[in-house]
């Protein structure tokens, strides 16, 4: 107070309605920045782990072609291990059928298995033994069989009988 | 905070609004300040009603200043009659005047002197503004002083009076400190010769001379309380041989020549009485005065320059002043802008 007894009125640059107004439109930008933010953020760590996804993805899409890759490997060892049990069942079997075939007088030395054909080594008390124990079966079996006899110094025959199936296609 | 906003204030239009009451009438003054420019200064009359309350015109008028713009400041030149001022800025000091410090508002000048007023009327004249609801409230005493400060300084004792329509105020300093003031109000009541000529011949226990309360009292010998009414009939009574001697004229010269004589008449006493109780005192440092500045809102007659000189052999120096304008002025340093 320089001059005056009394103190001026308080005067206002804004009234009281445009400072509501002003409060309001500040709170409402204030609550649209903070829900652009959070949008942001949630667009942010949606894009985020969308790339993480989509990393992932590639990832897994590498290790399913390895995958595949592996499995038709797989599939094949697996066929080949199939085709070896089923032959070395067969093989079992004709092994089996070959040696109940054997008479106990005729002892086998040493027996070649091929596919198509099969050799036998070994000892016979004498040529009709064979032929009529063991020659009868083979040629049952094959379709070729031959056999060469050899007389050892104890009386006994040394034969190699060499069996072969031939096919149709093989003759023409 | 406060400096920006006056930054901010200043872009805007600011109006600096001063009201004087005169007579029967409000006299009102404004400017428009804009970026430090005035943009506008108008001057305005309104008419008082019968309570002397402000009328709806110069509330109306107001009103639609406060809602075109934002920041209007109502000033209104303090016409009550319990102001005064104090030679000291302390309020523990009062007691010695017989003031209570509680019925006061003071402001202090220069932290030497004091201008003060009565609690009541601030607050009855607040009351008064309250539909426009006013801003600042000043002194009579400090708009003369700022009159006085701005005229030249001079070496010799000086009586400093402003001369309004309604009012005298009368300032006299003994260097930097005042040494007497007193404030009187000049009845604007037309003057109806006869009747009061007849009152005074019926009230015939109306003692001579001025009975300002406080020439009695020492200790209320800046309370300058003066009984208009009484000041109004004493006056006549006082200067009987001026009346009588205007009572001749009074057959040559129009009513209105007369109504003005009266009020010459009034003013001189007011004048001389001040005068009077400045030497009387033993309290003030006395200096004989030889000069009287009058400031001058009004129209000052020669007859009353003349007075002065002849009969109380004083100097008189007129400054012709706006006090509006000054009011405006002290608001504008008051707001700070």
């Amino acid at each position: 107070m320089k001059y005056s007894f009394t103190k001026p009125k308080e005067k206002e640059l804004i009234d009281a309605v445009t400072k509501m107004w002003i409060g309001f439109i500040v709170f409402v930008v204030l609550f649209l920045l903070a829900f652009d933010f959070l949008i942001k953020f949630k667009i942010h760590s949606i894009d985020s782990s969308a790339n993480e996804f989509a990393q992932k993805t590639e990832v897994a899409k590498k290790q399913i072609k390895k995958l595949q890759k592996n499995l038709i490997f797989l599939n094949k060892q697996r066929s080949v291990a199939e085709n070896i049990f089923a032959s070395n069942t067969i093989l079992k079997d004709s092994i089996k059928n070959l040696f109940d075939l054997v008479p106990n007088q005729i002892t086998l030395k040493k027996v070649i298995m091929k596919k198509k054909s099969l050799t036998i080594y070994g000892v016979t008390p004498s040529k009709d033994t064979f032929n009529f124990l063991l020659g009868s079966p083979l040629k049952s079996i094959f379709q070729s069989s031959n056999t060469i006899f050899y007389l050892d110094s104890d009386g006994w025959y040394r034969f190699v009988s060499i069996n072969k199936i031939i096919n149709d296609e093989d003759k023409l | 905070m406060n400096k920006l906003k006056r930054i901010i204030q200043k872009k805007f239009s600011n109006i600096f609004i001063a009201i004087i009451s005169e007579k029967n009438e409000y006299l009102l003054t404004y400017i428009i300040i804009k970026n430090e420019n005035i943009i506008k200064k108008d001057e305005k009359k309104f008419s008082m009603d019968e309570n002397k309350q402000l009328s709806s015109d110069i509330i109306e008028f107001i009103s639609s200043l406060q809602k075109k713009y934002k920041f209007v400041y109502i000033s209104y030149l303090l016409d009550s009659l319990s102001q005064n001022c104090l030679p000291t800025c302390d309020d523990k000091k009062l007691k010695q005047y017989n003031i209570n410090q509680k019925d006061i508002v003071s402001v202090c000048v220069k932290k030497t002197w004091m201008a003060y007023a009565s609690k009541t009327d601030i607050k009855w004249i607040n009351q008064k503004f309250k539909p426009i609801g006013l801003d600042f409230t000043f002194s009579s005493f400090l708009l003369l002083n700022n009159f006085a400060t701005n005229a030249k300084q001079r070496n010799k004792n000086t009586l400093h009076m402003q001369y309004m329509e309604n009012s005298l105020t009368i300032l006299i300093f003994d260097n930097k400190n005042i040494v007497f003031s007193a404030f009187f109000k000049i009845p604007y009541k037309e003057f109806n010769f006869e009747e009061d000529e007849l009152k005074l011949e019926n009230d015939e226990d109306i003692t001579s001379g001025i009975e300002l309360e406080n020439i009695e009292s020492e200790e209320e010998e800046f309370e300058a309380f003066v009984d208009i009414s009484k000041l109004e009939e004493d006056n006549f009574d006082d200067d009987n041989d001026i009346l009588s001697s205007a009572q001749e004229d009074i057959k040559s010269s129009s009513i209105e020549d007369l109504e003005l004589y009266g009020r010459e008449v009034i003013i001189f006493k007011y004048l001389q009485s001040a005068i009077e109780e400045y030497y009387k005192s033993d309290n003030y440092s006395v200096a004989f005065i030889d000069d009287v500045i009058i400031y001058n809102d009004s129209n000052i007659s020669n007859d009353i320059i003349n007075m002065i000189e002849n009969d109380l052999f004083l100097n008189v120096e007129i400054h012709k002043i706006d006090v509006r304008e000054e009011i405006i002025n002290m608001s504008i340093e008051e707001v700070d802008f």
